[in-house]
């Protein structure tokens, strides 16, 4: 008689798996920079930030995403939310 | 690098920190913001180091683009956050701590996440912190890091 074959998931409960990866981000100051400048006008807002340059914003992150098409996210800019607190 | 006494590594990689939330910089309450590569594709955003949470915390917007709401069977948890008791659920997911010098951590773990939360990522202590090797340099908002292992 086949036996089904059950799939396991994988537990949520278990220990994190963590390895070193050859991966650095280039440095941020720039967009850091802007935030503190101009945040306050985008409250509750993603923004997409290379470098000083605002490259979208949006209520909702899929919003942003749609406008910022695949071009703009391959210069992988950062992506924040700003606090309403 | 940061060593030991004794010269061996403690950490090989770090990270600059800041020390409230981007935007936020004004209010200098004690926190430390480090970046983040998660989804899929992933993207860099920003997460709140947090010693005191039990769980990690993606934000709503983040979690439904990554499919972390159509986890049916995924264990529900009542979360008590700034905004009160939420409910969300369970998820595993990968994220990658990233490094300004030495190696960016990839982490694969469990992370909380609810419709009702849109108040960015957290790293918690179980499950996060606590399985890597990690230390605050607060004179120059430096994050040094490293798998345990290093």
């Amino acid at each position: 008689m086949a036996v089904p074959v059950r799939k396991v998931e994988f537990d949520v409960f278990s220990p994190p798996r963590v390895k070193s990866v050859p991966l650095v981000d280039r440095p941020r100051e720039a967009e850091f920079s802007w935030l503190r400048e101009h945040a306050r006008d985008y409250a509750g807002q993603w923004v997409a930030l290379d470098g000083a340059r605002l490259l979208g914003s949006a209520m909702r992150l899929k919003d942003l995403l749609a406008q910022l098409g695949a071009a703009a996210r391959q210069r992988n800019p950062l992506f924040h939310r700003v606090d309403v607190d | 690098m940061l060593r030991r006494s004794d010269g061996t590594s403690f950490a090989a990689s770090r990270a600059r920190y800041l020390e409230a939330a981007p935007g936020q910089l004004t209010r200098r309450d004690a926190k430390g913001y480090v970046r983040i590569a998660v989804g899929s594709p992933t993207f860099t955003t920003t997460a709140m180091l947090d010693t005191g949470s039990t769980y990690s915390v993606l934000d709503a917007d983040v979690a439904e683009e990554w499919g972390a709401f159509d986890e049916a069977d995924a264990p529900t948890v009542e979360l008590a956050t700034r905004h009160g008791l939420l409910r969300g659920c369970l998820v595993r997911r990968q994220v990658q701590l990233l490094a300004d010098e030495g190696e960016s951590l990839e982490v694969d773990t469990t992370f909380w996440v609810s419709r009702d939360w849109q108040g960015g990522h957290f790293l918690g202590y179980a499950g996060f912190l606590q399985r890597i090797r990690f230390a605050l340099d607060p004179l120059t908002n430096s994050l040094h890091f490293g798998a345990a292992l290093d």
